[in-house]
């Protein structure tokens, strides 16, 4: 730890440059010089980064980076916090999405978020996945309503253990299926985007591997952003990896190059497991 | 001296390090120590529950002993001919001719010829007095149900009267010393009560009387039930006001107000409203509701602004508290699925959090129910001997009727304070099984 305080000191000055490739051309979300405080202190710095259509993004780091905190600026999460202050441009499809006009409502239901700890309502598993579809008024009918959280669930690979219990509490799921039916029930509203933080992190291996492979397979359809604190993870599912650093974007760049061959002192030191 | 100390310290310290069976010895004694004042702690926790149980025993029985004897009334059977000469009644009379008819002098005349040998006018005053004072009145209603009986002879259950009663209950067949004896009855009135004993007319039955009339300044005809049915309409308002204030206020204060010193100063007031003496709220009620507003007196309208005022500050704090422990997880997983705040708490905070909510409000309501302080400011605690239709009708409620009763001296009276306590327990009782149920009800679906 002395050691990486020590380096950052050294490495990171007050004005920085991402390594790497932080742009990209005709991105999905597009965050420009974005600052985050919580309160006096200062929780992201001078962040840009493009997220780029029908990709994943892993964002990894140490403990307290602010990837998380990063993450959930997407969505407008950190709004729910009163000290909470974010500075900069934040674009979803070319358009700010902490615009006035924009309605945080409708923002959501664009951009979904898959939690840490898998947080079914405590309600029946369909009344989980079709929840959405009702706030928003997507289905004008139940037979549309059945149809759409069938699909949600097929989709997740939840429908096969699930289709007999539709109405039994979801709280009742193991661990793993819980989360499985959380993406469900984000997916069930057809969002652009989907952040997940950290969403193995309470799950056990083999568990952790059907979300892994779900996740995959959500990104022919769904740009995804994934916080993780596993870099296996990020490598086995993310087409680009971003390292962050005590609030400092460090380097952003194809996982696969991030992992062989990074290039900022930081990274190379984080991925060898020297800081961490 | 100073140095000197360290140095003793120091070289304890030492001997710490080096000796380990000194050290084994230190942590034996200690060990004994911990076990002998854990030990201590547990009598002393034993100690006060049964202190605490004891007391609650001792209760229990008091008033049960007192008032279990409430719960019968003594009758006695009399045969008495309707004298259709002497009311100048006949089986075609219409109910106004009934009504206008001297029951009391036929009463009081049938009584006489069952004791033929009764003939001084205290005497027979005595014997009037062994029956209750409402009975003239109780046989013209019977003869304005059924006109028929006019002309027959029918056994008739009278109500004996509270000194009857309680001398039959508690004294009757009893060796007793003069002064232990329990009633009012004369030597005279004590051998009519002997001969209808011994003839069987006299019989105890369940006291319906306790139930079905309200109170009465006859002991042998007073009952709970417009006390009740005060209570019930009073707890009705205050429900009907005080769970959609205390809950709005609670999910307000929870979700949607902002963090300053206004609602720090709100928040810290309604905390110590929950404290504030509960006859402060009836002269509060007293100088705003009837003073102010002019609104009427005794009424359980009123009674149950007072009691939503007192009840208020209680489902709030609980209320906040089912509303904080909502787990923070499932209003995420709301926000993150674009629900706005409103659908947020209606949907997911509010059924999650009901079970307590609806806790803290019975337990509000058990005890606005046992309250009587701020009801004696407003006048619920007159006499009212008519059963209230409405919140706008005078009335009692349980309570009050208790401090009311246990004011009389009338033996009867004291049986009945003890019964009503009992019944007012009841409702106690029930309603924290019921608040206990809910919660179970509720909580078992998730």
């Amino acid at each position: 730890m002395n050691l990486a305080q020590h380096t950052t000191a050294e490495i990171v000055n007050e004005t920085y440059q991402t390594s790497g490739h932080p742009l990209l051309e005709d991105p999905k979300m597009r965050i420009r010089n974005t600052n985050v405080f919580y309160g006096a202190k200062q929780a992201i710095f001078d962040v840009n980064l493009d997220i780029g259509k029908n990709q994943v993004i892993s964002m990894i780091g140490p403990s307290g980076c602010g990837k998380s905190t990063f993450l959930r600026c997407l969505n407008r999460m950190n709004d729910t916090i009163d000290i909470c202050r974010i500075e900069g441009q934040l674009l979803l499809e070319e358009q700010d999405i902490y615009d006035k006009k924009i309605d945080v409502v409708e923002l959501r239901a664009r951009v979904g978020m898959v939690f840490q700890k898998p947080n079914p309502f405590p309600k029946s598993i369909y009344e989980n996945v079709a929840y959405g579809a009702r706030i928003h008024g997507l289905t004008d009918n139940k037979v549309q309503l059945d149809e759409l959280v069938e699909t949600s669930l097929i989709r997740c690979g939840l429908w096969k253990e699930v289709k007999d219990r539709l109405g039994e509490p979801a709280t009742g799921l193991s661990g793993g299926q819980q989360q499985r039916l959380c993406i469900a029930r984000a997916i069930a509203v057809n969002p652009e985007v989907i952040l997940m933080d950290e969403p193995c992190s309470a799950l056990d291996p083999i568990a952790t591997a059907t979300v892994e492979e779900l996740i995959h397979e959500l990104s022919e359809n769904f740009t995804i952003c994934i916080v993780t604190h596993s870099m296996q993870q990020a490598a086995r599912v993310s087409q680009r990896t971003a390292y962050f650093h005590l609030g400092k974007l460090i380097e952003v760049n194809d996982t696969s190059q991030v992992f062989t061959n990074p290039e900022h002192q930081l990274t190379e030191e984080y991925i060898t497991g020297r800081i961490g | 001296m100073n140095s000197s100390t360290k140095t003793d310290a120091s070289r304890a310290v030492e001997a710490l390090f080096d000796d380990r069976e000194l050290l084994a010895l230190k942590r034996a004694a200690a060990l004994k120590r911990r076990n002998r004042s854990e030990k201590r702690f547990r009598w002393a926790g034993r100690l006060s529950i049964t202190f605490g149980m004891a007391c609650v025993l001792f209760l229990f029985t008091d008033i049960i002993s007192k008032g279990i004897g409430a719960f019968t009334q003594t009758y006695v059977d009399v045969e008495i001919t309707f004298d259709q000469d002497q009311l100048g009644l006949t089986p075609q009379s219409t109910e106004l001719e009934i009504k206008a008819a001297s029951f009391g002098s036929f009463f009081k005349k049938a009584l006489r010829e069952q004791y033929p040998e009764v003939t001084e006018r205290k005497e027979k005053r005595q014997l009037y007095a062994l029956f209750s004072s409402d009975m003239p009145l109780i046989l013209r209603n019977m003869v304005i149900a059924n006109p028929a009986l006019m002309g027959t002879t029918q056994t008739v259950s009278m109500i004996a009267d509270d000194d009857f009663d309680t001398y039959y209950k508690h004294s009757y067949g009893r060796d007793q010393d003069e002064g232990d004896q329990i009633g009012r009855l004369s030597d005279l009135q004590e051998s009519v009560v002997d001969s209808l004993v011994k003839s069987g007319a006299v019989v105890t039955k369940f006291n319906t009387i306790l139930f079905t009339n309200s109170t009465s300044s006859e002991p042998e005809l007073a009952g709970i039930k417009g006390a009740v049915i005060g209570s019930i309409l009073t707890l009705l308002v205050t429900l009907a006001l005080s769970f959609p204030i205390a809950v709005a206020t609670a999910i307000y204060l929870e979700e949607f107000a902002p963090t300053n010193k206004l609602t720090d100063f709100i928040e810290v007031n309604i905390n110590n409203l929950a404290a504030v003496p509960s006859v402060i709220f009836g002269l509060l009620g007293l100088a705003i509701f009837i003073n102010f507003f002019g609104m009427p007196r005794s009424v359980p309208l009123i009674g149950g602004f007072v009691l939503t005022l007192m009840t208020l500050p209680t489902i709030i704090i609980s209320s906040r508290a089912a509303i904080k422990a909502v787990p923070p997880s499932i209003r995420e997983a709301a926000y993150g699925m674009g629900a706005s705040k409103m659908q947020t708490v209606l949907h997911h905070v509010l059924p999650l959090a009901m079970p307590g909510m609806l806790t803290g409000t019975i337990i509000g309501m058990a005890q606005a129910l046992g309250e009587t302080a701020p009801l004696l400011m407003i006048g619920m605690v007159a006499f009212i001997v008519d059963t209230p239709t409405g919140i706008t009708d005078p009335a009692t409620v349980l309570p009050v009727q208790i401090y009311l009763w246990s004011d009389s001296p009338e033996r009867m009276f004291v049986e009945k304070t003890s019964a009503a306590i009992m019944v007012l327990l009841a409702f106690l009782i029930f309603m924290n099984g019921f608040a206990v149920w809910l919660r179970k009800r509720l909580e078992r679906r998730w």
